[in-house]
C-alpha cells in the first residue's frame, strides 16, 4: 500500500550574486520552507521529490562560470537528468538549455533542448510587464532580458506542449517558460511580478514538490 | 509603457522639491509606498537626493522595507559610488541601481557593476537642463555640472553596456502642470538602450504622445503626479 505523498524540500541556489534575496523573500511570503545550496556538498541533501530552484541575473556565461567554479554543473545536470525536479528563473532558466549566443563558448546544462539568441528588437534589454499568450492567467509578468528562444524554434521545442509564450513586440514570439515537466522554469521573474507572480511561483513549486510515494 | 513610481528620500523621510530645490517632507515612506501601490505602480525607484551631497549611502533599512513590501522590481539611486555599494543593494533584492554622481569620480563605475551583475542591473541617471539650445548634464542632484558633455555621457552609457538610461528634465521637476519638452530625445535616437523619461510627467496625459514622438522610449518616471493624489487624500 502506498502512503500519500508528502512534500519535498525546496533548495535554492546561491552563487553570490544571483538574486537569492528576492526569491527567498517570495518563498517566505508563501510560507514555503527552503534550504540554500552554495557548494557541491550542499547538493548531497537533495533527494527525489525535492525541488532545486535556480534563480539568476546577469549573463549566461557568467552564470555558468560560477556554476563551474563551485563544481555544481555535473551534480545539477545529473540531478535533473535522473528525475530530479529543477525550476529555473531568468538566466537560471536559460542555463537549463544547451547554450546562448550571449556566451558562445559556454555550455548550458542541456537538460532542455534549445539555444538562446539575441532578440531582434530595436531596444535591449526588453524590460517590462507582459502577458503570457497561452496561459490561463490574464495578468502580466515582469521580464528583463536580451536573449531569448524565438518561436517557432527547433522541432524538439515545438513538440513540447507545456511551453509558455510571450510577445515582446508584435509578430515576435519568445519562449516565456516551460512548465509541467520535471525540469522547467520561466524567463520572467515571478518573484517580482506582484501577487500574480507569487501565486504562479507557489503553483509551480507545489506541483513539483512531492516526495516519491513510500510503500508500507 | 512602463510607469515607474519614483520616491525621493532625504535620509528616512519622503521629500519633494521643485527643480531639484526646496525639498519639503511629504510623509512616511511606508504610507507613500502604500499609496503608490494603491495607484497601481508596479515598478519603483527610490532615490536619496542628498546621499551624494553627504557622501553616504541610501538607507538600506528603507530599501529593504520597500523590496519586502512590494514584490515588484525596485531601482535605487543616490550615493552609489562603488561596486560594493551596489552589491549591498543587490543583496537586498534591488533590481537595478542608477548611477550619476559616482560617474563624476569614476567614469568606469557603471561598467564595473555591469561586468559583475549584468546590463539589466545598471542604469545611468542623466539629470539635465536646457538653455539657449544647449543641454547640460548635472550630478549631486543638480548641484554640480558634469565635465562630460551630454553626448559623451551617452556614449559612456553605450560603451558601459548599461541596461537603462533615466533622463530627468530638471526644469520640469515638481511641475506636473508643464507638458514635457522631449527635444533631448534626438540625442538618444538609435542608442538601443531602454530610455525612461522623467520630470513633471503625468502618465495618462504624456505617455501616448511621448511614445508616438519617440517610439524607443521604454517608460516614464513619475513622482509629483502620485504625490499630488497622496496629499489630496491626506
Amino acid at each position: 500500500m502506498m502512503r500519500p505523498k508528502a512534500k519535498g524540500m525546496i533548495f535554492v541556489l546561491d552563487l553570490g550574486n544571483c538574486n537569492l534575496g528576492s526569491v527567498a523573500r517570495a518563498l517566505e511570503k508563501l510560507s514555503l520552507k527552503y534550504a540554500v545550496v552554495r557548494h557541491r556538498g550542499d547538493l548531497n541533501a537533495l533527494s527525489p521529490g525535492d525541488v532545486l530552484v535556480l534563480p539568476g541575473v546577469g549573463s549566461f556565461g557568467a552564470f555558468m562560470e560560477r556554476l563551474e567554479d563551485r563544481d555544481l554543473v555535473s551534480p545539477i545536470r545529473n540531478f535533473g537528468a535522473f528525475g530530479g525536479k529543477v525550476f529555473g528563473i531568468c538566466v537560471g532558466f536559460q542555463s537549463l538549455f544547451e547554450g546562448s549566443a550571449e556566451s558562445p563558448h559556454a555550455d548550458g546544462l542541456a537538460l532542455l533542448k534549445g539555444r538562446f539568441e539575441r532578440m531582434p528588437l530595436p531596444v535591449l534589454p526588453s524590460v517590462g510587464f507582459f502577458p503570457i499568450k497561452n496561459h490561463d492567467v490574464a495578468e502580466c509578468f515582469y521580464f528583463t532580458h536580451s536573449y531569448g528562444i524565438l518561436l517557432p524554434a527547433s522541432d524538439a521545442l515545438e513538440q513540447m506542449d507545456n511551453k509558455l509564450i510571450y510577445c515582446p513586440k508584435e509578430n515576435i514570439d519568445v519562449l516565456a517558460g516551460v512548465t509541467d515537466g520535471q525540469v522547467g522554469g520561466v524567463q520572467f521573474h515571478p518573484e517580482k511580478s506582484g501577487l500574480q507572480g507569487l501565486s504562479f511561483l507557489n503553483h509551480e513549486l507545489n506541483k513539483r514538490n512531492r516526495k516519491a510515494p513510500e510503500k508500507d | 509603457m512602463r510607469v515607474i513610481g519614483k520616491i525621493e528620500l532625504k535620509t528616512d523621510l519622503v521629500v519633494k522639491g521643485r527643480r531639484f530645490e526646496g525639498v519639503r517632507p511629504v510623509g512616511s515612506f511606508e504610507d507613500v509606498l502604500e499609496h503608490y501601490l494603491n495607484c497601481g505602480v508596479r515598478e519603483f525607484l527610490f532615490q536619496d537626493v542628498v546621499a551624494s551631497l553627504y557622501d553616504r549611502a541610501i538607507s538600506l533599512q528603507l530599501v529593504k522595507v520597500g523590496v519586502c513590501r512590494s514584490f515588484y522590481p525596485v531601482g535605487v539611486g543616490g550615493g552609489i559610488r562603488t561596486v560594493s555599494d551596489a552589491a549591498r543593494l543587490f543583496d537586498l533584492g534591488v533590481e537595478r541601481v542608477y548611477v550619476n554622481s559616482g560617474l563624476a569620480a569614476n567614469s568606469q563605475l557603471a561598467r564595473e557593476i555591469v561586468n559583475i551583475y549584468g546590463s539589466q542591473a545598471v542604469g545611468v541617471a542623466i539629470d539635465y537642463l536646457e538653455a539657449q539650445g544647449k543641454i547640460k548634464a548635472y550630478y549631486n542632484h543638480g548641484r554640480d555640472a558634469h565635465e562630460m558633455k551630454i553626448d559623451q555621457l551617452i556614449d559612456l552609457c553605450v560603451s558601459s553596456r548599461v541596461g537603462e538610461i533615466l533622463i530627468t528634465n530638471i526644469a520640469h521637476d515638481g511641475h506636473p502642470e508643464k507638458l514635457p519638452c522631449p527635444s533631448i530625445f534626438k540625442l538618444f535616437s538609435s542608442v538601443g538602450i531602454p530610455i525612461i523619461f522623467g520630470g513633471g510627467i503625468v502618465p495618462e496625459r504624456d505617455g501616448a504622445p511621448l511614445k508616438n514622438r519617440f517610439p524607443d522610449i521604454s517608460g516614464v518616471a513619475v513622482c509629483s503626479h502620485f504625490l499630488q493624489s497622496f496629499n489630496d487624500e491626506a
